[in-house]
């Protein structure tokens, strides 16, 4: 009867260890977030908007009106036909507008982004309600969902444009936590990012993708394939790294060598290369430059003076990739 | 309930333990009965109606010729451009549109319009070029006579090394090496019915310029211009459901790939004249259905898997061994490849967690390559010479990899200092099987930990490290001698290796201030320990800063940098044995990027300077006791800019700007300096020379602004 008694208490202190833990298991900021005692029952206002604008009337505020959160013909717009207007978003907002007891602040309504008081995955709730279909299938499983990135760290409502919607800005948002990548793109050599004409969802795909590198396609070279379709396919020769892996010998976010190769020629095909000959001749300075004997094999495209097919051949021929 | 009553009672305090666990998870969820939203008028929300408009139009001047400078920008040569550009929108209560314009007057030019009915229909049709300009410094003597011809001038002089090429100088032209690139999109959605959206898209892209080709007679070659025309219509169609509870969605997509040219030939130079044959990419098609589907459950799980079924197809016409008459002509065992690989992506993912301090993740992925190209003997002719006299089968190259991700996240709430830190663990693995490689199977196992800290909500720590190790499980070395390799090398994408890896990003906002800082540390060292002859060390360290401060509501300011090292060795064996020469490698690369911004909303002017360095060193050293001894020079690229924007706000209408952009670029290359056409006794290049450029690009317009005051996209209190 004591065991049981002890195992009985057991059980029970580990109900209330448990439900504590989950009570408070996000972060402070959710308890934060709450209403100081005694809370109030959640309640929206009398006017929806009408209210909130009697004092949040900021051009930034209003800009919303300009995007397609403002639209009242979009039934499923926040601002659609008896939909909820701000308090869509930003949750009830009756207890916000009274004005608080002496002392007290004011009750706050949800805040999006990265510095809000309210979790992630509170933030997020209010945007998934309506976006389903746009976070497709692979969003709740990556790494920005596990990682409780909210929605509003890398998207602005509040805004005529978006500024991760445009190929031109995006590299800057993504870059606020994706700094190595951004330095990356500076290199001599590297997709046209800087110069505005490319941005990270050209490869990347956040919402949707089902791969860890969160790629748009299937896989590396498939993502490469969108632009470098000559690249893919498929030979009568293959060579079998570059029908594997583009990323073997070239760096996507940029390189200081041309191509975005990884390692200069002809070094990087003798990491693979060992045949007698040529192939495995050391390519030395005093060998190889101007100033010596001018080597073929260092000098121009180096292997690639000969070895152009280096993706791969479709000549009856090009076994050796010459041809 | 009396817990002492009752032997079996202790039984029901664990489950009932869990459900308070999730019944007080759940609890924020509180149900708020829906307001009467029949009052809601939002008489003062003001929607956007009519037009709007924001065009520039002026002109830009560009003080040299770089085609570097005009990669992708259409800025390549000394000269006066058109600046024209803009967005506008449209809206009634119905419909609405966008449209945007960027650089109208040069050969980056895009423009993009999209539109619908919100809610129930979006289109979207866009347009836009891409130059890409690689070398404006080559020369050659080749003079394209057809699409797939390349010609001698007459009175060539043939030799056997280029310093006997005694027309040469008088035999070059100038031949640029670039591509434009032309893009044109229709796509559209529509949302009609709830919860679906059907969408559509369809992209042409052509391509047209000169590339680089090497093309070679035995051991003599020359670097060709090689024309390129070639166009990738893609299309893809895809219907998505998506609700609270489940996200579900069948998708086509197909990719088609067309050449113009079959072939690229072209005379010899050398002696023995003739001309070469050079094979072109072969017009393909790739074509992928897939079905993606989630469902979140209420503890919370989400699990979603995925499918993906693929085939690429390409049947071009073969070309004949050799184009050289004087060689008796085989026939070839087909006339075309009908190569064929399919391909197969599977996923299965799950993220749940059961109680509210642990999470679990598990993915298990499967990728297969199966290429089902038949296989044939060929007996190749030599760079259009002589045959080699040997047959050899073609080898079509498959693989199947299956990868495996375990973690368990962990969030420990016993007191108020331990709940801001996140704990997790993982494991990964990697089996591949390939086929007709020296390493048949190989498996990769990893294990890493990670500490994430919130000391507060606008503040995160981030260190994550771990260790990998792949193992081939066998290096097959008939496979490598039947290649002709050293058997003491080990291809680095084979090759037994151990890395370990460490990663640390930090970023916060300073309580009160709008002032941010960011930092991202990487560094991972990889071992082939098993290699004797191949790849045998990577490192690699980056480093990355950036600080944002909003010092008012008119004025900001940024600073971002960072470096990046990367070293690697190299061994192999010039005598067929064991190593006797080796190759060090260190790449280097620093950045920093900073500037100011002064926009005053209420006033007339605004503002924006940014200046940026960035510098790339790349030094080798090739050691060898058959050889000799000694480094390269180092590569280098620097690149030293700047920009100043100035706007005026003349009127309500009207903004005067100016923006005036000083770039200068250097680099120095080995591989390219000093090496004229006729440098390499045995290779005619084309003389390109590094980039180096220095100038100044001005470009003064006009903007022109209507359909109501625009409001700036703010940082809205959001």
């Amino acid at each position: 009867m004591k065991s049981f008694r002890c195992s009985s208490m057991l059980a029970v202190l580990a109900a209330m260890i448990l439900s504590t833990d989950a009570r408070s298991a996000e972060p402070a900021a959710e308890k934060a977030a709450e209403p100081a005692a005694p809370a109030p029952k959640p309640a929206y206002t009398r006017s929806g908007a009408d209210t909130c604008l009697g004092c949040h009337d900021d051009a930034g505020m209003l800009a919303i009106f300009r995007g397609p959160h403002g639209v009242p013909s979009n039934p499923n717009s926040p601002f659609g036909h008896g939909k909820l207007q701000c308090e869509a978003c930003h949750g009830p907002g009756a207890a916000h507008v009274k004005k608080p007891p002496s002392g007290q602040q004011r009750q706050p309504v949800i805040r999006f982004g990265a510095a809000s008081q309210a979790p992630a995955a509170v933030q997020n709730r209010m945007c998934s309600t309506c976006h389903q279909t746009d976070l497709g299938s692979g969003w709740h499983a990556s790494v920005h969902a596990t990682d409780e990135v909210p929605c509003a760290s890398c998207h602005r409502s509040h805004t005529a444009s978006d500024p991760v919607l445009k190929v031109a800005t995006q590299p800057d948002v993504c870059a606020t936590c994706h700094s190595v990548a951004r330095n990356d793109q500076h290199r001599a050599y590297a997709h046209p990012i800087d110069q505005g004409k490319m941005s990270c969802t050209g490869c990347h795909s956040v919402h949707k993708s089902t791969n860890d590198p969160l790629l748009k396609q299937r896989s590396i070279n498939d993502t490469c394939y969108q632009c470098h379709a000559d690249k893919r396919g498929p030979f009568l020769w293959e060579h079998a790294p570059v029908a594997e892996d583009c990323t073997a010998c070239h760096a996507p976010h940029g390189s200081i060598h041309p191509g975005m190769l990884t390692l200069r020629g002809p070094m990087l095909c003798q990491s693979c290369h060992s045949q007698a000959g040529h192939p495995s001749m050391a390519p030395t300075a005093a060998n190889g430059l101007p100033g010596g004997s001018r080597s073929q094999y260092v000098l121009g495209m180096n292997c690639l003076n000969c070895h152009s097919k280096v993706h791969g051949s479709n000549h009856p021929s090009g076994s050796t990739l010459m041809r | 309930m009396s817990m002492s009553s009752h032997p079996t009672r202790w039984l029901f305090a664990l489950p009932a333990a869990m459900t308070a666990t999730l019944v007080t998870t759940r609890a924020d969820a509180q149900e708020v009965p829906p307001p009467d939203t029949s009052n809601w008028k939002c008489e003062q929300c003001p929607f956007d109606r009519g037009h709007r408009g924001e065009y520039d139009v002026g002109a830009s001047y560009v003080s040299d010729d770089a085609a570097r400078f005009g990669n992708a920008t259409g800025y390549d040569e000394e000269g006066g451009y058109v600046v024209a550009a803009g967005t506008g929108s449209y809206a009634s209560d119905t419909y609405r549109a966008r449209w945007e314009i960027e650089d109208l007057g040069v050969d980056s030019r895009s423009v993009t319009l999209e539109g619908g009915e919100a809610g129930t229909y979006g289109y979207r049709v866009d347009y836009s070029e891409l130059p890409y300009r690689r070398y404006d410094t080559t020369q050659t003597v080749f003079r394209r006579s057809t699409d797939e011809l390349l010609e001698l001038p007459a009175g060539w002089v043939a030799a056997g090394t280029t310093d006997g090429f005694t027309a040469l100088e008088a035999s070059l032209v100038d031949r640029d090496i670039g591509t434009d690139r032309q893009s044109l999109g229709i796509g559209g959605d529509y949302r009609g019915v709830e919860r679906v959206r059907i969408e559509a898209d369809y992209r042409r892209t052509e391509r047209e310029g000169w590339g680089l080709a090497g093309a070679s007679f035995f051991n003599s070659s020359a670097l060709l211009p090689a024309p390129i025309d070639d166009r990738t219509d893609t299309a893809s169609v895809a219907a998505i459901y998506g609700d609270q509870r489940w996200t579900a969605s069948l998708s086509w997509t197909g990719s088609f790939y067309d050449d113009s040219l079959g072939e690229l030939r072209w005379d010899n130079p050398y002696l023995g004249g003739g001309q070469g044959a050079l094979s072109t990419a072969p017009d393909s098609d790739a074509q992928t259905i897939a079905l993606d589907a989630a469902y979140r459950f209420d503890s919370p799980t989400t699990v979603s898997v995925s499918a993906a079924f693929g085939e690429m197809r390409q049947d071009d016409m073969l070309l004949p061994y050799t184009i050289n008459s004087a060689i008796p002509l085989r026939p070839l065992p087909r006339d075309s490849v009908d190569a064929q690989v399919d391909t197969l992506h599977v996923e299965a993912r799950v993220v749940s967690q059961p109680w509210s301090f642990l999470r679990l993740r598990g993915v298990y992925r499967y990728d297969d390559r199966d290429n089902r190209t038949p296989v044939e003997q060929w007996t190749r002719t030599i760079t259009d010479l002589f045959d080699s006299g040997e047959a050899e089968a073609n080898r079509p190259y498959s693989f199947r990899r299956n990868v495996l991700e375990l973690s368990a996240a962990t969030r420990l709430s016993r007191y108020d200092w331990l709940k801001r830190f996140e704990f997790e663990a993982g494991y990964d693995r990697i089996d591949i099987d390939r086929s007709l490689q020296e390493v048949a199977e190989g498996t990769e196992e990893s294990g890493w930990g990670r500490v994430r800290w919130r000391p507060l909500p606008d503040a995160e720590v981030t260190l994550r490290g771990g260790i990998a190790r792949r193992d081939p499980n066998d290096y097959d070395l008939t496979v490598a001698q039947a290649n002709g390799q050293n058997p003491l090398l080990r291809k680095y994408t084979l090759a037994y290796r151990f890395r370990d890896f460490a990663e640390l990003r930090a970023r916060a906002g300073w309580p009160g201030l709008p002032i941010t800082f960011g930092t991202e540390l990487f560094y991972s060292t990889t071992d082939y320990s098993e290699s004797s002859l191949g790849l045998t060390k990577h490192d690699d360290r980056r480093f990355a800063a950036d600080f944002t401060w909003a010092i008012n509501d008119r004025l900001s300011t940024y600073l971002q940098g960072g470096y990046a090292d990367q070293a690697l060795a190299l061994f192999n064996s010039e005598s067929f044995g064991a190593a006797d020469w080796s190759s060090q490698q260190r790449d280097r690369f620093r950045t920093l990027d900073g500037g100011v911004r002064f926009a005053d909303t209420k006033g007339r002017f605004d503002a924006n300077l940014s200046l940026r360095y960035a510098r790339g060193t790349s030094a080798i050293d090739v050691a060898s006791t058959v050889s000799g001894a000694g480094p390269y020079p180092d590569l280098q690229t620097k690149l030293v800019g700047g920009e100043l924007e100035i706007g005026y706000r003349w009127s309500e209408a009207l903004d005067l700007r100016m923006a005036l952009r000083y770039e200068d670029f250097s680099s120095s290359d080995w591989a390219l300096q000093g090496v004229e056409s006729a440098t390499i006794p045995t290779v005619l290049t084309l003389g390109a020379d590094p980039d180096d450029y220095d100038l100044y690009q001005l470009t003064l317009s006009v903007r022109y602004s209507f359909g109501g005051p625009a409001p700036k996209a703010q940082e809205g209190d959001e």
